[in-house]
């Protein structure tokens, strides 16, 4: 299976982040996924200022947003990337617990390309995230690689 | 500006009331009146009657006399000898001193004439005239017909006396021919009214003087008309005719006889109109005066009924034109106990009450209003405090759905990587408690979602559209039935009805109703569920679920749609205990029922009863959630 490469992971709880990528490393699916802890620091990733000022590698293969997070919440952080013709292009899956239809409605007015309800179930989530990953991975064909960045890919292992 | 009224009607009938009071009296009046023009009228006739009587004594008194000439010129001896020439010359010596005589003369008993103050132009004989025929047979005075003077050629009316010898026997017989000319006279004299007339006429009808105009009727014969031959027969009285002149007059005539046989007539005519003239005038007089009094009368009514009555009403009619424009305090202000008076005071008690009432009216609509506004307020104000539940109930679900579910998943996550980890250190036993903890994670995720789920059916408002039931429940089944791969599972579903409702609410209780009815068929060889159709009734349409499965104690039925209600061991069967309570609340959110019938270990079968609609219901139109961004 091809990797994805660089994914960006806003997730707040620690938890979260660790099976998170616990499911992920168990598919062998990541070459390089940055973790931020909120909207404000994706934001400053994207758009490479604050702490990540000077970062020249370009936009991530995917982004990964949970919805409630500290200082920017999630949904902001997709409209301002939906709204950026720089960062349009970034394929952005909502990940989140929410089922509720107003976190449904908003993030699709505003653009997302896919919604997943994290299940309890650590197995059945370990399952989506195999499934999510043979989408982007396999069949989706990822934007080419554009903006005023270059995208290097450097394999790494884990 | 009120109108001008033109009480006509009431004026009119006022005066003909008037009118009918003074009936009786004008009638008796104008009966009175007549009466008095008839009484008039007799004493005319009367009075006629008796001037011709004066003219008739006139009359009389002159043959009277001539009747005493003649006897004392029979005296006379040159008369009673009847020696001719001397006879002659005394009577012509005579006749000039009595010039109401045309002549004086004597005849023989033969007819001819003896002696005359005149001398006869001619032999005359006077065998043939009446008066001395008369004279002859009844031997006394007698008077004679009309006869024109043969000298004077005037008209006389002439008388004769027989006289006597010794032996009594008639020796010849006097006459004198009395001229005419003096009723001229004495009929000017008597001042008759004008148009009178006054005729003799003798026994044969023919006129022996008449005035006025003697010249024109003297000598003439009225044998002919029926006045003539009234006056024969009655001798006396008076007649209503029209004389020769055409001339319609009132005669009164009377009756000139010597010794009872007639000789003249006398006729006094009076034209009608002056003959009742007086009559008539007092009659018209007094017509004229009682038609001035009914007329003061009606005109003293006419002003009498402005000022006692119709002022009165046009007050009324008036103060009814106020009211009907709006002015509720118009009153009419009259007083009086007579019958408009006491109109008068109903209908301003009417007008009072009438005010009296709007005002009530008002009063209360007023009240109404404040009420209706107080409503308004009380209203907005419990709106407001179910909205502001209902956000805090969202922003709970929301929070629930967040943030109770996170812990639970790193709950079970953690718990699948230990087991993941440190499966080679656990323990069968470990294992297990891994396993549980897991388990019960899942479980309460599951439980989440189910209270989610049915907390958000209380929160919205369900759709109304018609649903094509048969296909959400081929949906339904797709869903529930995504567990039961590998299972044998025989499963029917007949044509349902088409019903009204939120198809989304639907789904979601049929996907729980089948998957209880997949959920206790499991220990079933073959699973059979079967849904179908039971009747539309009233308004209502059942559907029903039936499934071979455990069923139930039909005893403990009324516990099966509460909330966290099991009627089976968790070990047994999982699940939350909330999927009926999710079904029963939307089914009665739709307006519709749900009951349950079971065997224990005989299967189950669950109605479900939906309205199929047409009435649309005002509240649809509240969109759901769908409508919140």
């Amino acid at each position: 299976m091809t990797r994805i490469r660089r994914v960006l992971l806003a997730e707040d709880d620690p938890n979260d982040i660790e099976l998170t990528l616990a499911a992920l490393a168990e598919h062998h699916l990541l070459n390089e996924i940055v973790t931020v802890r909120d909207g404000a620091e994706a934001l400053d990733y994207l758009y490479a200022r604050g702490a990540y000022a000077g970062r020249r590698d370009g936009n991530p293969a995917l982004l990964l947003l949970d919805i409630k997070m500290p200082k920017v919440d999630g949904l902001e952080v997709l409209r301002q990337v939906k709204s950026d013709p720089n960062l349009r292009t970034i394929p952005v899956v909502i990940l989140t617990s929410s089922r509720e239809e107003q976190d449904l409605i908003r993030s699709y007015e505003l653009g997302v390309n896919a919604y997943v309800v994290k299940p309890v179930d650590f197995r059945d989530f370990v399952d989506a995230v195999r499934r999510l990953g043979a989408f982007w991975a396999v069949i989706n064909e990822p934007p080419p690689a554009t903006s005023g960045r270059s995208s290097t890919s450097r394999p790494q292992a884990r | 500006m009120p109108p001008t009224l033109r009480p006509v009607g009431l004026r009119l009938r006022l005066l003909a009331l008037v009118l009918l009071a003074l009936g009786p009296a004008l009638g008796l009046a104008v009966h009175t009146y007549l009466v008095q023009r008839d009484e008039e009228r007799a004493r005319v006739r009367e009075n006629a009657v008796r001037i011709a009587r004066l003219s008739a004594r006139a009359q009389a008194r002159l043959v009277d006399g001539t009747r005493q000439l003649l006897q004392v010129l029979a005296t006379i001896p040159a008369v009673r000898e009847v020696d001719r020439p001397g006879c002659s010359a005394f009577l012509a010596a005579l006749l000039p001193g009595y010039p109401g005589y045309a002549n004086l003369g004597v005849a023989a008993p033969d007819g001819s004439l003896v002696c005359s103050a005149l001398p006869p132009p001619r032999p005359i004989d006077l065998s043939s005239r009446t008066h001395f025929r008369r004279a002859i047979e009844t031997r006394r005075f007698a008077v004679g017909g009309y006869q024109v003077g043969w000298v004077t050629g005037e008209p006389t009316l002439n008388a004769a006396l027989p006289l006597f010898d010794g032996q009594g026997s008639i020796r010849g017989v006097l006459f004198a021919a009395m001229r005419q000319r003096w009723l001229n006279d004495a009929a000017r004299d008597a001042r008759l009214p004008q148009g009178t007339t006054l005729t003799v006429v003798d026994a044969s009808g023919v006129i022996l003087a008449r005035y006025p105009a003697p010249e024109r009727y003297v000598g003439r014969s009225a044998a002919a008309s029926s006045l003539f031959r009234t006056v024969v027969e009655r001798r006396e009285g008076t007649a209503e005719a029209a004389g020769p002149d055409g001339v319609t007059r009132l005669y009164a005539y009377t009756t000139l006889a010597a010794d009872g046989v007639p000789y003249a007539y006398v006729g006094i005519g009076m034209p009608h109109v002056t003959a009742f003239a007086a009559a008539d005038r007092l009659l018209l007089r007094s017509l004229a005066t009682l038609a001035i009094v009914t007329l003061l009368a009606l005109g003293a009514a006419w002003v009498g009924a402005q000022l006692l009555v119709l002022r009165r009403v046009e007050v009324l009619v008036r103060t009814a034109e106020r009211l009907r424009q709006g002015d509720l305090a118009a009153r009419t202000g009259l007083r009086g106990h007579d019958e408009i008076g006491r109109l008068a005071a109903a209908f301003d008690a009417a007008a009072e009450a009438l005010e009296a009432r709007e005002r009530e009216q008002r009063r209360q609509e007023e009240q109404i209003r404040r009420l209706n506004a107080e409503l308004e307020r009380r209203v907005a104000v419990r709106t407001a405090q179910l909205e502001a539940a209902n956000q805090e109930l969202e922003a709970f679900a929301y929070s629930v759905s967040h943030d109770l579910r996170a812990p639970l998943r790193h709950l079970a996550g953690f718990a699948a990587l230990l087991e993941q980890s440190a499966a080679a250190t656990l323990d069968e036993r470990g294992r297990r408690y891994l396993r549980v903890i897991n388990d019960a994670a899942a479980n309460m995720g599951r439980l989440i979602d189910d209270l989610l789920t049915l907390s958000r059916i209380g929160r919205t408002e369900p759709r109304r559209e018609p649903v094509d039931l048969t296909a959400v429940v081929e949906a339904a089944w797709r869903e529930a039935s995504r567990d039961a791969a590998g299972r044998q599972v025989e499963w029917s579903l007949a044509p349902l009805p088409q019903v009204t409702g939120d198809p989304a609410l639907l789904r979601i209780a049929f996907v729980n109703l089948l998957s209880n009815a997949l959920k206790y068929t499991r220990g079933r060889p073959v699973a059979r569920i079967d849904v179908a159709a039971n009747g539309t009734h009233a308004g209502e349409a059942v559907v029903l679920v039936r499934d071979n499965g455990v069923g139930f104690d039909m005893q403990y039925a009324h516990k099966l749609f509460g909330v966290f209600q099991r009627l089976h061991r968790a070990e047994e069967f999982e699940g939350t205990g909330v999927g009926l309570a999710t079904v029963r609340r939307i089914v009665q959110r739709h307006g519709g029922r749900v009951w349950a019938e079971g065997v224990p270990d005989g299967g189950a079968t669950f109605f479900v009863a939906l309205p199929t609609g047409g009435a649309s219901d005002d509240d649809a139109d509240t969109a759901g959630p769908a409508g919140r961004g």
